[in-house]
């Protein structure tokens, strides 16, 4: 994340983000509470120090295999919310995305 | 330059492709009565007109980019490569304790003669596995990740440059042992191999499904145990294909050879796959 940040620095010719929009997919890798946990220290030093932090949830979708309708879904063996079907195609909330900054 | 280690890679951050194209908004300060605002959906939020002090201007930047977009652009070098000498590039993962050094060796043992074999090691600490595999008489690489628990394409980019790699037909990977994060990260693989033993518990998929997930494969191990635990092979497989309905499954004890002729007829016939989509 600070990397990208520190490039978008550079790009865009700003020298200080106030908020960083982070969208986290409900099925993505990353657990919300962890990397609230971990942003202010990676931040430390570079353009993103003191920003804040805001995260968007976003839900997982799948669609079912059996009778193609698209679910949302909580956890990745969970079953078609139409037919009950397992094995849904993720399509998505599995990313984690730097959406937007804030900067001065 | 590279900021992780400073040699010469260089990346291009360009947005994801499903992004929106990027532009700069001057969004008008916030009064102090709004108070924060969190965003609850994805679309996209107009801020009603505030007057505007000089003081507090403000742009917001379109970034639209995946945290994952520096190894997945390493992923796709490795990938390349690979592809255009023909190596078939097999991730190998599971918790530890699996048997996944015992089922490499007796691997390496069965093709050897029949394939150029090279082998990447991670693990936190210690040469041991990577000795293991040179004792075979295979060149090894060991990637010590220290505090890490998995490994990343960067770091295989360059563990490839302490290998023959030109001359390698089947390169293993073969993974810090963690059933969580390694899921995570391409590093630019044919497909990634889970080995689940039944010592394991039959219901891992369920409990670590972005593992099962992401592996084209899932190796079944130490079969020889299963007179002695609780373990359905039906059962892992249907949880399995609960969150990957096309995870393929084969079942082996790397110790006594039982079945290993389907892993590796399945090696070899992947690796003929990677040969007649070689690009050179």
């Amino acid at each position: 994340m600070r990397e990208i940040i520190e490039s978008q620095a550079i790009a865009e010719g700003f020298t200080h983000v106030r908020k960083v929009i982070l969208e986290i997919g409900e099925l993505s890798h990353v657990e919300s509470e962890a990397m609230r946990f971990c942003f202010e220290s990676v931040m430390k030093g570079s353009c993103g120090e003191n920003a804040t932090l805001e995260i968007t949830s976003m839900p997982g979708l799948a669609t079912c295999r059996q009778c193609g309708m698209l679910s949302q879904i909580e956890n990745l063996y969970d079953p078609c919310e139409h037919c009950g079907a397992f094995g849904l195609q993720v399509t998505s909330g599995d990313q984690v995305r730097i959406k937007s900054l804030e900067v001065a | 330059m590279c900021g992780i280690c400073g040699c010469e890679a260089t990346l291009n951050s360009k947005p994801d492709t499903r992004s929106e194209p990027r532009f700069n908004s001057e969004a008008p300060a916030h009064s102090p009565e709004h108070g924060p605002h969190v965003h609850h959906d994805a679309t996209q939020h107009h801020h009603a007109l505030h007057q505007e002090s000089a003081h507090q201007k403000r742009r917001l930047i379109q970034v639209e980019q995946d945290l994952f977009n520096r190894n997945n652009h390493y992923a796709s070098q490795n990938r390349e490569l690979f592809k255009r000498i023909g190596v078939l590039a097999i991730n190998l993962m599971s918790s530890p304790g699996s048997g996944k050094t015992t089922l490499l060796v007796e691997t390496i043992q069965a093709l050897k003669d029949q394939f150029h074999i090279a082998v990447i090691e991670g693990d936190q600490q210690t040469r041991n596995d990577a000795e293991r595999i040179a004792a075979c008489g295979i060149n090894a690489h060991q990637i010590n990740t220290g505090k890490g628990c998995h490994l990343d394409a960067h770091q295989i980019m360059h563990g490839l440059e302490h290998l023959p790699i030109h001359e390698t037909e089947l390169l293993f990977i073969e993974n810090v042992g963690n059933l969580v994060c390694p899921a995570g990260f391409d590093l630019g693989e044919y497909g990634k191999v889970v080995v689940l033993s039944v010592a394991e518990g039959d219901d891992k998929p369920l409990k670590y499904p972005d593992m099962f997930r992401a592996a084209s494969l899932m190796v079944i191990n130490k079969v020889d145990l299963l007179p002695y635990v609780d373990f359905s092979v039906e059962s892992a497989l249907e949880f399995a294909r609960r969150i990957n309905p096309d995870i393929e499954c084969i079942t082996v004890s790397a110790r006594t050879g039982e079945n290993m002729v389907e892993w590796l007829n399945w090696l070899t016939t992947a690796s003929a796959t990677t040969k007649a989509a070689q690009t050179i």
